[in-house]
């Protein structure tokens, strides 16, 4: 057995409220459970959208009510939002769609971004995609069905295109940024050679694992924003997480029904779960040899909880709060989809080997799940966040 | 919400924030971390957790 740190995940949709169909807060929090996360930070683009202090104070009440492990909740930039953003309380940051989103939350221009980093000084988390490119090519690519089409219409360069235009603009005010799911070895060599120290990057479980290969194996489940790339950049972004390039590890969960999934492409929608296999995915890499036990454990709970300014979380040492995970290092077990907890009933990852799956974890200081067994009447914390 | 019960993680790999392991136990008091060390003796009202249970 070993004992690590109870998993941050800094990035995930939980789909409550509005779509509820896909996943709620307490499903998504039972899947957390049996995955290790013990704490996550949850993304605005739900019906309402977090916008507004109403709205973040109806996701807090929400979880209160039924999560089981900690939470906290982005804020949703829109063109009109400004003191929202700067005032809203509690929020982790910032949240801008720079692409892959539509209505209000899609703020993809210079002149609409400049002026929500130009002042305050919240961490302004960046979904990093060229909305002006991918529309054209949608348009160039619009009569070619095939999914696989995804990765080729939001390409690495929309992808490219907007880490540059967040960093530059980031660079002009200092302002904290955080660039969400980085997906491309091109992205990965620019921050390598130019990364200002107010500035973090995370990457997937799935842009490490999985590639375009992937729409062969598993169609649309394997469809997600940004998308997939080639090998060759699961390698380099690999390669930036072992430098410290990279600087932890988000899911992106992103939950759909199976029968939305199915639809043809495009109407198929993006994402995929992910907070009750990341840490056995990650572990099996380090059963591997590909990384250690303590760097999963930094890359998923010590380093999200600095950067965040999360506060005696992310270690084990006396006096810190008591979230943890047990977890068994010693057999492999497959991912099965009859055992996913998340509502959506799936996972990319079916039928992967791992290794490192929770038996015991525990959230301030009591035991929510226990192999296989969950304790339903424990209940998270709304976290709090520190100012850079 | 955190909790007010004691609860002893026997003999596990303690992984320490300077990235070494320790072999021992964890005690955990009010919803915080409270010991950590090779061994620690359970007192009244603690569970305990062990690789069987």
């Amino acid at each position: 057995m070993i004992l690590l740190p109870g998993v941050i995940d800094p990035q995930v949709h939980f789909r409550e409220p509005g779509l509820e169909h896909k996943e709620d807060l307490f499903t998504a929090s039972v899947a957390c459970a049996k995955g290790g996360v013990t704490s996550f930070l949850e993304m605005p683009n739900t019906k309402p959208l977090t916008t507004t202090q109403a709205t973040l104070d109806d996701k807090l009440q929400r979880a209160a009510s039924k999560c089981l492990v900690n939470y906290g909740f982005f804020m949703g930039a829109t063109a009109e939002n400004l003191p929202d953003l700067r005032e809203a309380n509690p929020a982790c940051g910032i949240k801008i769609f720079m692409g892959s989103s539509h209505g209000a939350l899609l703020v993809s221009t210079e002149a609409e971004i400049e002026p929500i980093l130009a002042k305050g000084d919240r961490l302004i988390a960046v979904h990093a995609e060229d909305q002006g490119r991918i529309r054209e090519r949608r348009k160039q690519f619009s009569d070619v069905g095939d999914r696989s089409i995804h990765s080729v219409i939001q390409d690495e360069q929309a992808a490219l295109n907007a880490t540059k235009l967040a960093l530059k603009l980031s660079k002009k005010y200092q302002r904290r940024l955080h660039i969400l799911h980085l997906s491309t070895g091109v992205e990965a060599e620019l921050l390598r050679q130019d990364k200002p120290s107010w500035v973090t990057t995370e990457v997937t479980p799935q842009h490490l694992l999985l590639n375009t290969d992937a729409y062969a194996e598993i169609g649309s489940l394997a469809q997600m924003n940004p998308p997939l790339r080639s090998p060759e950049n699961n390698q380099i972004l690999w390669q930036a997480l072992l430098d410290g390039v990279i600087d932890f590890i988000a899911t992106d969960h992103a939950p759909h029904t199976l029968e939305e999934k199915a639809q043809p492409y495009p109407k198929s929608p993006s994402g995929m779960p992910g907070v009750e296999t990341s840490l056995p995915l990650m572990l099996t890499q380090a059963k591997s040899g590909k990384c250690t036990i303590a760097q999963v454990a930094n890359w998923m709970s010590t380093a999200p909880a600095k950067a965040y300014g999360i506060l005696n979380k992310g270690a084990i040492a006396v006096g810190y709060d008591a979230d943890l995970v047990l977890v068994d290092w010693n057999n492999y077990k497959p991912v099965l989809r009859e055992e996913i907890k998340s509502k959506c009933g799936w996972s990319s990852f079916e039928g992967w080997d791992l290794t490192g799956w929770p038996i015991v974890t525990i959230v301030g200081g009591r035991i929510v799940y226990e192999r296989g067994n969950f304790n339903t009447d424990v209940r998270g914390q709304a976290l709090t966040f520190n100012k850079p | 919400m955190s909790s007010n019960t004691r609860l002893l993680i026997k003999q596990a790999q303690i992984l320490l924030p300077d990235g070494n392991f320790l072999q021992g136990d964890t005690s955990l008091e009010n919803g915080k971390i409270s010991g950590i060390a090779p061994e620690i003796s359970p007192r009244k009202l603690t569970r305990l957790l062990t690789q069987r249970g």
